[in-house]
């Protein structure tokens, strides 16, 4: 069987009125995480015909369908999964990065707990492409509930014999671990991820050498986050046609994007790359409930947005948005309230990235853990002196670029973005120690 | 591949570092995390440079940029500085360094800056000061003044990680030297980094240290973190007066600095020698140079009416005449401690001829004649070794290293015009060991528990390589037939069960079948060296072992009486300390230590390294050549040797060597034993027992204590005592 589905029935998109939900269709459905409702609404068919069609071609419907990495850097997967070596002889990895920590994305938390199945089905195809024999679920320590339900899951395809040897009489054997992360942010990135797995300290590693040429144990290993693998599943299961005539000419298929901050319905949203921020933030989440100044696009990691017209144009999509100065990112939009002092809220940021710094590298374990944090901790508490800002600004010059991975530059972006958009703010504290925008109560005190 | 920095073209090597390149070119980058026995980690981000590379266009030329024949390929710049250590120069790279680029100056000065940060600029207290990486960096590099203006991290200034390594866990700048060093050269994941950001520390999981060679990690620490208990508040560097010279605790031969202060031998730090010790030495080594500044003979004794009392050195010789009435001069036996120096040896040997004695020997050796012809870095580049009867660990321990270096690929750093290679990028964190490259056949030791293969066997003989009679011998019989380049390393237990003839034979026969190179372990630092000199006993004479029929005996730094063995007739001995024989000897004449004499000594690869003296006190005590001038003059014979000169001038024509302006590496020559001696006692070196069973207690003892249990114990390590230690911060 090599032909594929027929794609669900359009419901809606202004960017695109052919567009259904797949990846999160079934999310929110009564038992959607057992095999037996995945099997129902036409579950391992993809794997199926990924076995027909052979693994080669598995990678060239990947790479026809334009699918980018959905963890942030957006790499074309199709060409990712071509670096691993073919006949080299020793056993390749996959590992699905499901540690979701960056603060306004929350994705795959329901894709792993809902829909658990379908991202088995997109490891089972991954790992049949590129000739790999185990897998990896490497889990964000916090997702207990998510963590059960996928290990429920595996076992569930264990004893129906979609894992292990000779899937469905393919010849094929694939074996799935699912490992829980200690909660460090910086297991996020690749390299440290894999040390975490192998029961190091989570330091991101050098490279080169990259994981495909020697990853987990030293060995040729892909990692891919969790909606890539499901985003594969669909792929396969409907064609790279199909991925391919949704979203724009570069960024190719749907994306979830997540919403928070005050709108009327926050939450995941399935579109297709190229809606705009207006689209999601007013036709999806009803519109934001005050008045807003900031948009984060995708993940606190990305610079803000001013929250204007041509921000709100603008498509979400990798180059429309690297265009207005920012990043797509995990596709976490996280809207910032007027009322909100922008110091404070970027204080909560940093805060974040000096907590998860994991200590390696001289400008982050120092520049961002030790200084900035502080400096920030500094202004919100009002002891702010002239020439704090262009001291902050002048500290990030020196980390922005030359740490050892992107954790810095990550908590560079709130940084310098909202200095460069509320300058006035900042000199506020830091001038008068008052803050423009005063402290508000939290929603819970509310 | 040629690449340039700052304008300087240079030709390089493919696989080279950046760093290195720059290095290479005369430039300069400071860093704190790369070393050049290491692997690049690329953590501290003080080595930032701009880099930029030509590109090709598809069609394999490069881009160009001008017109015409002023054409040269366009350099793409990397958008921002990039860490030198863990970045690989390609060919045509151009690089900036801070000399150069605005950017690099800046971004070096901030990182100056954050490394700063949380170290608590205790220079005036810390014992590194004077010779801190991070000092003279700051100096160099940094924007000479803080702009963080806030409280500075606090932690445990006095943190042992074991007696011998005190961690100052405010000073540590996380450049994760100590962390790699044991990982990758002993091969023991013992220290980590805990918790993480800002509150990053060192510490090891379940306490102390592993012995043997924690001690490098005081040397390779670029700030005052990690400090030598031993040394510790001892002086300044800039007090102390370093001497370059050599090891002689063990037949290795370790180039090593003697740090000495008001006369007293305070530090022994490892100095680089790519061929032997390459920068590491044992803790033996670093911290059992204590005996030598405590309890010293320092005046001549003589027995006066069943005591020794001091006396001059006049009144000395005096007894020694009175004592040898009577006597043939050829009646004294000579008797040497084999670590003594080529040149000691020669004198001593000058006087036997003289006095036509055929009772000389050097002890300790072994009965077994033994060429070895294998040399440290051999045994680093094998691919297979085969331990026999060794127990290195108390031996030799520098050849354990080099064992293990060459488990985890034998990767030898090139050398470039700035010396070893900065970040050798070969080497890489946590490397694969091969221990089915090693076999080990004896007693169980460190080592065994690193070998693929061990066989234990109380008694190692030749023999069970030769004719294996178990599953082991056998796989390590094969390991040095299918080896290209093996070795085979033989230590005391099989030399000292060797006799002397078929054993030879049947040596020559492995060696031939397998083509194995054979490194045996000398018995003492210069074993190989007294052995070429023909110090054993002659026709008639008596052995070492047989002190107690001696009629009278000449006895240099050793201790037979310790040994269980009763002196003979009239003994004169010459030692460091007053040691048993000392005490039941006729005339005790003081001697000076390894680290106080001039000289040359052999080391286990038949390697030539000089002796320096250091500033020690010791009184009056002389060394042998000198003493052995007295002796002679005391039995009224006239000796040509009276000093280094004359004994080396007869080194020259004895050996055909030259010793004078050795280089600092040395040179090996084709030394050996040359005699064949059977000796009827057994050898076993106890390196670490000897030196170190002492252990330091930090925690105990005020200085009187301490006084008590020198006298008690005769020597031991003194400890910078916590309560003694206060005002330091």
């Amino acid at each position: 069987m090599t032909a594929t589905l027929t794609p669900p029935k359009p419901i809606t998109s202004g960017k695109d009125p052919r567009f259904a939900p797949t990846l999160y269709a079934h999310v929110g459905q009564d038992q959607s995480w057992t095999l037996e409702y995945y099997r129902r609404h036409g579950g391992y068919e993809a794997v199926k015909r990924a076995f027909a069609i052979g693994n080669d071609a598995v990678i060239d419907e990947v790479k026809k369908s334009g699918l980018r990495g959905r963890g942030g850097a957006g790499f074309a997967t199709g060409l990712k999964w071509s670096f691993m070596p073919l006949n080299d002889g020793k056993p390749h990895y996959i590992i699905c990065n499901a540690d979701e920590s960056e603060p306004g994305s929350f994705k795959d938390r329901y894709l792993l707990s809902e829909d658990p199945h379908q991202l088995i089905e997109g490891m089972i195809i991954a790992a049949f492409a590129m000739r790999a024999s185990v897998g990896y679920i490497y889990v964000r320590g916090e997702y207990v509930h998510a963590a059960e339900r996928v290990w429920a899951a595996i076992h569930e395809a264990r004893d129906a014999g979609l894992l292990g040897q000779n899937i469905l009489g393919s010849g094929f054997d694939f074996q799935i671990q699912l490992h829980r992360g200690a909660g460090a942010y910086i297991c996020g990135e690749e390299t440290a991820l894999m040390n975490s797995l192998e029961g190091l300290r989570a330091n991101p590693r050098l490279k080169p050498p990259f994981p495909a040429a020697a990853g987990l144990y030293g060995l040729p290993t892909t990692i891919n986050n969790v909606e890539t693998f499901c985003a594969a599943t669909q792929i396969l299961k409907f064609g790279p046609d199909w991925h391919a005539g949704m979203g724009t000419e570069k960024s190719k298929g749907m994306k979830l994007f997540q919403i928070s901050g005050p709108v009327a319905r926050p939450g995941v949203y399935e579109l297709p790359l190229g809606t705009t921020f207006r689209e999601l933030i007013f036709d999806w989440a009803g519109g934001p409930l005050e008045d807003i100044k900031a948009v984060i696009p995708g993940g606190s990691s990305c610079p803000m947005l001013p929250y204007d017209d041509k921000t709100l144009d603008t498509p979400m999509d990798y180059e429309a948005i690297a265009a207005a100065g920012s990043m797509l990112g995990t596709g976490g939009v996280t809207l910032i309230p007027r009322a909100d002092c922008i110091v404070n809220a970027t204080w909560n940021m940093v805060r974040f990235y000096a907590h998860e710094s994991c200590g390696k590298c001289t400008p982050c374990r120092e520049g961002i853990s030790g200084w900035m944090v502080r400096m920030y901790e500094k202004q919100v508490r009002g002891r702010g002196q002239p020439g704090d800002v262009q001291l902050i600004l002048d500290m990030s010059e020196n980390i922005g670029g030359r740490s050892f991975c992107a954790l810095a530059d990550a908590c560079l972006g709130p940084v310098l973005s909202s200095i460069k958009l509320f300058r006035e703010e900042y000199d506020a504290l830091a001038n008068t120690q008052t803050p423009l925008y005063g402290p508000r109560k939290r929603w819970k005190d509310v | 591949m040629k690449v340039t920095i700052d304008g300087v073209q240079v030709e390089l090597p493919a696989g080279t570092s950046a760093i290195d390149a720059v290095f290479h070119a005369g430039q300069d980058v400071p860093f704190f995390c790369a070393h050049s026995y290491l692997s690049p980690v690329g953590a501290c981000r003080m080595c930032l440079i701009e880099s930029g590379s030509p590109r090709k266009n598809p069609d394999g030329s490069f881009v160009m940029e001008g017109e015409g024949d002023a054409a040269t390929p366009k350099i793409f710049w990397f958008p921002k500085p990039m860490a030198s250590c863990t970045m690989q120069a390609t060919e045509g790279m151009h690089i900036r360094t801070a000399a150069t680029s605005d950017v690099v100056a800046k971004a070096q000065a901030g990182m100056m800056e954050f490394t700063l940060l949380n170290h608590p600029l205790d220079c005036p207290t810390c014992d590194k000061g004077g010779a801190c990486e991070l000092q003279d960096r700051a100096f160099e590099y940094g924007y000479g003044a803080s702009r963080f203006g806030f409280d500075r991290r606090h932690a445990d200034k006095h943190y042992p990680l074991s007696d011998f390594v005190i961690l100052d866990q405010e000073r540590c700048i996380h450049c994760k030297r100590c962390v790699r060093y044991f990982e990758e050269v002993p091969g023991q994941e013992v220290l980590d980094f805990i918790e993480r950001g800002v509150h990053t520390f060192i510490d090891t999981e379940e306490g102390g240290l592993p012995t043997g060679f924690q001690g490098n990690i005081t040397d390779i620490c670029p700030v005052g973190a990690l400090l030598d208990n031993v040394a510790r508040f001892r002086g300044r560097n800039w007090e102390y007066d370093h001497t370059p010279t050599t090891c002689t605790l063990c037949p290795a031969g370790c180039s090593i600095t003697a740090d000495a202060r008001n006369g007293r031998l305070e530090r022994v730090v490892a100095r680089e020698n790519r061929e032997v010790n390459e920068a590491w030495i044992c803790d033996a080594g670093r911290f059992g140079h204590v005996f030598a500044s405590e309890a010293r003979l320092t005046k001549p004794l003589v027995r006066v009416d069943g005591q020794l009392v001091e006396t001059g050195w006049d009144e000395a010789i005096a007894a020694i005449r009175a004592g040898l009435d009577g006597l043939n001069p050829a009646d004294l036996a000579l008797f040497l401690h084999a670590d003594s120096t080529l040149e000691e040896g020669a004198a001593l040997e000058a006087l036997a001829a003289l006095t036509g004695t055929a009772s000389v020997d050097h002890w300790p050796r072994y009965p077994a004649e033994v060429l070895s012809n294998a040399t440290l870095n051999d045994i680093a580049t094998a691919d297979a070794v085969v331990v026999l009867g060794a127990d290195l660990g108390e031996e030799a321990p520098i050849v354990e290293l080099r064992v293990l270096e060459m488990l985890r690929g034998g990767i030898l750093p090139p050398e470039y015009a700035h010396g070893t290679a900065i970040a050798d990028l070969r080497l890489v964190e946590r490397p694969a060991r091969k221990p089915e490259k090693l076999a080990v056949i004896g007693s169980p030791s460190r080592l065994s528990g690193h070998a693929g293969t061990f066989v234990q066997a109380s008694h190692a003989d030749l023999l069970t390589l030769i004719r294996p009679d178990s599953e082991g011998a056998r796989t390590a019989l094969n390991l040095l037939n299918s080896a290209k380049n093996p070795v085979l390393i033989l230590g005391a237990d099989v030399l000292n069960g060797a006799s002397a003839g078929a054993f030879a034979t049947q040596l020559s026969d492995l060696v031939a079948r397998t083509g194995a190179k054979v490194m045996a372990i000398p018995a003492a630092a210069n074993s190989r060296g007294l052995g070429h000199l023909n110090l054993v006993p002659r026709t008639g004479g008596q052995g070492y072992a047989a002190v107690n029929h001696t009629r009278a005996a000449f006895i240099s730094r050793l201790d037979p009486v310790a040994a269980g063995q009763r002196l003979g007739g009239f003994s004169i001995v010459h030692d460091t300390h007053l040691t048993a024989t000392a005490q039941a000897a006729d005339v005790v004449l003081p001697a000076v230590t390894g680290y106080e004499k001039r000289g040359t000594t052999v080391n286990v690869e038949g390697r030539l390294l000089p002796l320096q003296q250091a500033a020690l006190n010791a009184g009056e005590a002389a060394d042998l050549i000198r003493t052995l001038a007295a002796l002679a003059e005391a039995l009224g014979v006239r000796t040509r040797i009276r000093g280094l000169k004359s004994a080396q001038a007869l080194l020259q024509t004895r050996l055909g060597v030259d010793v004078t302006g050795l280089p600092e590496a040395g040179v090996i020559r084709p030394l050996g034993p040359v005699y064949a001696a059977p000796t009827g006692q057994a050898h076993r070196p106890q390196l670490w027992t000897e030196r170190m069973t002492l252990k330091p207690d930090p925690w105990k003892a005020t200085w009187v204590d301490r006084i008590e249990s020198l006298v008690e114990n005769k020597w031991e390590l003194p400890m910078a005592g916590a309560q003694t230690a206060g005002g330091d911060d």
